[in-house]
């Protein structure tokens, strides 16, 4: 006859939900859905801080662009003026 | 506040600032002398432009680690240590954006005129934000600074202010070199004609290092108070500027009595 599964963190308490990422077993207590998926909290931890590093290094990356064409595009700006300027005054 | 702060950043300050004001005054004397000609030399005001743009990096730097200065002995009313130097990476990289856009649109509308005090403003306005930017972002640290300004009559109030203070320091600097030269025409006489031609309001290149000179002075105060403004105006949202009066009331009533 089988072994009924237990949850990993609580041996007393049947388990109820697989975590997707490492595979164990947990009861319902132990199991976070995100984004529709079951995982226990450490792989949770994880998955949300591997998503805060995606984020920062995206919010990072349109500024840094931006700033290096805001550079050249001052430098430029300056010598158009330059060649325009018997026009302008 | 400058006084306690003076040294070293405003030396600070000063030394990042000059290469740049320099470099402007080589480029506006020389595009002033070409004139409609300075198309024809566009590959020497390419070269120019490009030490400007690096000059300004510089003087950025120079412009955070002062403005950390003041705003730390704002807040703890110690004069700062070395540490004022280690401006944060983060916060002076988006102060470093903030500062180009104004900068874009400062050579793009400097011929109105009327552009160029608010966007120095602004540009001052960045530079006393360093420590209030959050993440970084194309349009969040934009709103940071403009968030800043809103306190709108004061600001018009320090333009006023400061333009007066610029002018007098102008002046000053031009009876300061006047006199140099006076005194030295006692010693040297017929020598000094030179000089004396270049050192006057005929001179071009003098009239324009006399406004870069002039700004040199007048910059450390006006940093100074937009970083005690932006300081006051986040502290009334926030209470700290309550905590302060009571904590300087505290001191105040417990003071020894002479």
């Amino acid at each position: 006859m089988p072994q009924p599964q237990v949850c990993a963190n609580h041996p007393q308490r049947p388990a109820l939900a697989l975590c997707m990422a490492c595979g164990q077993r947990f009861c319902q207590e132990c199991v976070t859905p995100w984004e529709g998926i079951h995982y226990c909290a450490p792989c949770l931890g994880r998955r949300r801080a591997a998503g805060r590093e995606r984020r920062r290094v995206l919010g990072w990356l349109p500024m840094l662009l931006a700033a290096a064409l805001l550079f050249v595009l001052a430098n430029e700006l300056r010598v158009v003026v330059a060649a325009n300027f018997g026009e302008l005054f | 506040m400058v006084a306690a702060v003076a040294a070293p950043w405003v030396g600070v300050l000063w030394l990042t600032a000059v290469p740049l004001r320099l470099l402007q005054v080589a480029f506006a004397d020389r595009l002033i002398e070409l004139g409609a000609d300075a198309r024809r030399y566009g590959d020497w005001f390419g070269e120019l432009s490009w030490a400007i743009g690096l000059a300004f990096l510089l003087a950025l730097y120079g412009r955070a680690v002062y403005a950390r200065a003041c705003g730390e002995r704002y807040a703890s009313g110690r004069t700062p240590g070395w540490r004022a130097l280690a401006v944060p990476l983060g916060a002076t990289l988006v102060y470093f954006y903030v500062a180009l856009v104004l900068e874009a649109l400062f050579v793009a509308l400097a011929v109105t005129g009327v552009a160029v005090p608010v966007l120095v403003t602004l540009g001052g306005l960045a530079a006393a934000s360093l420590p209030f930017y959050g993440r970084p972002g194309l349009f969040a640290p934009l709103r940071t600074v403009l968030a800043a300004g809103r306190a709108g009559r004061t600001l018009v109030a320090s333009i006023f202010l400061f333009s007066t203070a610029f002018l007098v320091a102008a002046l000053n600097l031009l009876f300061l070199v006047q006199l140099a030269l006076l005194l030295a025409d006692g010693a040297l006489g017929a020598s000094l004609a030179p000089w004396k031609a270049a050192l006057g309001l005929e001179g071009r290149a003098f009239l324009l290092l006399l406004a870069a000179g002039a700004w040199l002075l007048v910059e450390p105060y006006w940093l100074a108070f937009l970083v005690v403004y932006v300081r006051r105006l986040r502290g009334r949202t926030r209470g700290e500027d309550l905590r302060r009066q009571w904590a300087e009331l505290q001191a105040s009533e417990y003071a020894p009595s002479a």
